[in-house]
């Protein structure tokens, strides 16, 4: 598992994941101070909101097409048949390919926290709720992006399925407060569409609870959801892993 | 004929061609000149994006989507958005000329995304108050302060105090401004508001002319509080005695008029208090005179 582990953060320095991403992080923090600082109120608010959700947004775009594109690349150069070769059970090398990414992942999202801690005025309550919240949302969408890249052949259309999973995710939300509107779900189309809304939502995981903008404001003290995402994660990133794989012991090289 | 296609299709032509077309494009076909021009094709160089001063404001359910899930990212962009409509691109914008009603959607969208921030408060009260057509506008600004202190008076009262500053001085609403003075007056006791958030309805009543009311909730906030501190203890006796004072002396012909008896206690207390000192004064006036003629005198004894 390790030497996996060691050979997914090489294939990340190689495919300069680190660089590329650590600049687009500066980026959206430079912007994000730039326009924060010329709030007429509340700087420091404006200034976290947007580090925030313009971090959230980049770190999510950028690990999930580095994963969808290893994954499929090291199927086209036969990488993963090469790593199979070795005495390695199919499903302990997809555990250590999510162990991998996730690693990938947690060295980004402490430098961001390191950062935000040392230059911003944030509370520390706040920021480690905020950074187990983006962590744990790492996590998710990398399990995600690995099931989807192990089971679709092309890696856009990996990434396009990771795209639309996560915007379900983050808007699910505003799906179910939509359900709650009897008067928009009128007649035969509505009560389907209505009953398709529940179930998705029962089925897709509520990102829209995790790493939360105002937490960094105001502190997660008094919001109660600051506990679901952990929950969340931990019930819904084995469910994936052990679909993807059920998907990858089917296959046939 | 094949020589011709084939020359045409090369590429060179071809080229030539579609750039002239794309140069019509954009600058559009017209035919004449002056008042007979005829315009055959528009032209995309004089489509220009609508720059309006306040984009209209989304519905509740258009704003649960935008949120994508992270209401205070939205809201701060939002917010700054509304700090900066209508002077973007190099433009600055009379506020008389931005629509009240819209920008007031805005702030109580913004508010639904965030009750708990200050950002919008001030920019209503200080920035978008300050319109050159106070009577149309003003009326939303107040509406807007008093909706977002009404959430949570105990720490919004500010914004209760600015909605009377506008409504008052501005708008000169006395009846407005009463009813926020009294709603100012009722905020929790540990709030830990300044005094004068219990005085504002006497100052308010004041101005009315209802001096009775006036003198009456003063009297009441130094009989209910302890531990007043001098210079507010001063002032509400300046307010008593010289204030409404002056005014019950002009209105003391009118049958109907009363004023509370102990207010009417410590005005009659003040005057004969005053009047003892002038008597004071006088008599030590007059001391003073007599004093000096006798100097006088006995000097004039001296010379001779």
């Amino acid at each position: 598992m390790l030497t996996t582990i060691k050979y997914i953060l090489i294939t990340a320095l190689r495919d300069k994941l680190f660089i590329g991403l650590f600049i687009a992080m500066f980026i959206v923090f430079g912007l994000s101070v730039f326009l924060g600082s010329t709030a007429l109120v509340e700087e420091d608010g404006a200034i976290d909101a947007y580090i925030g959700g313009s971090s959230r947004l980049v770190l999510a775009i950028g690990l999930i097409v580095f994963v969808c594109f290893h994954v499929r690349t090291a199927f086209d150069n036969k990488e993963i048949e090469l790593l199979l070769s070795r005495p390695i059970s199919r499903t302990s090398f997809v555990f250590s390919y999510w162990m991998g990414f996730a690693v990938i992942a947690t060295i980004f999202v402490v430098c961001l926290s390191i950062a935000m801690f040392l230059f911003l005025n944030v509370s520390g309550y706040g920021l480690f709720y905020w950074s187990a919240g983006l962590l744990m949302e790492s996590y998710l969408f990398i399990a995600f992006a690995l099931f989807a890249s192990l089971i679709l052949r092309s890696a856009v259309s990996s990434v396009m399925l990771c795209f639309g999973f996560y915007v379900m995710c983050r808007m699910m939300g505003f799906f179910l407060y939509i359900v709650d509107q009897p008067h928009l779900f009128k007649g035969y189309f509505g009560d389907i569409i209505e009953k398709l809304l529940i179930f998705v939502s029962a089925i897709l995981p509520r990102l829209d609870l995790y790493a939360d903008s105002k937490w960094l404001i105001y502190n997660a003290v008094n919001d109660t959801s600051h506990h679901w995402f952990i929950w969340q994660t931990l019930i819904y990133v084995p469910f994936l892993l052990v679909m993807a794989v059920i998907d990858f012991k089917r296959k046939q090289f | 004929m094949k020589k011709v296609i084939k020359f045409f299709l090369s590429g060179y032509l071809l080229v030539a061609l579609l750039g002239t077309m794309q140069w019509f494009f954009w600058n559009g076909i017209k035919i004449g000149e002056g008042e007979d021009v005829q315009v055959i094709w528009e032209g995309t160089r004089s489509e220009k994006p609508d720059l309006s001063i306040v984009p209209k404001a989304p519905t509740v359910f258009a704003v649960k989507a935008l949120t994508f899930g992270d209401d205070q990212f939205y809201f701060r962009k939002t917010a700054f958005d509304i700090q900066n409509a209508g002077d973007t691109f190099g433009r600055t914008t009379s506020l008389q000329d931005y629509d009240y009603s819209e920008l007031y959607k805005w702030w109580m969208i913004l508010d639904g995304l965030d009750p708990v921030s200050n950002f919008v408060p001030p920019l209503v009260s200080y920035y978008f108050g300050s319109s050159q057509k106070p009577e149309r506008d003003l009326p939303y600004v107040i509406d807007y302060l008093e909706q977002h202190a009404d959430r949570n008076p105990a720490r919004k009262w500010w914004w209760y105090s600015q909605a009377i500053y506008h409504s008052k001085h501005k708008l000169k609403d006395l009846d407005r401004s009463l009813l926020l003075a009294e709603k100012l007056a009722d905020i929790p006791a540990d709030a830990g508001a300044p005094l004068w958030v219990r005085q504002m309805p006497a100052f308010i009543l004041e101005a009315r002319g209802d001096l009775n009311e006036a003198c009456e909730i003063i009297v009441n906030i130094i009989r209910d509080n302890k531990n007043i501190k001098p210079g507010e203890m001063n002032f509400m006796m300046y307010f008593i005695k010289e204030r409404i004072s002056a005014m019950a002396e002009e209105k003391k012909n009118n049958p109907n008029f009363k004023i509370d008896p102990r207010c009417n206690a410590i005005i009659e207390a003040d005057k004969k208090a005053k009047a003892e000192q002038e008597a004071a004064e006088k008599g030590n006036v007059k001391n003073d005179l007599e004093k000096d003629e006798k100097d006088q005198d006995s000097k004039k004894e001296v010379k001779i």
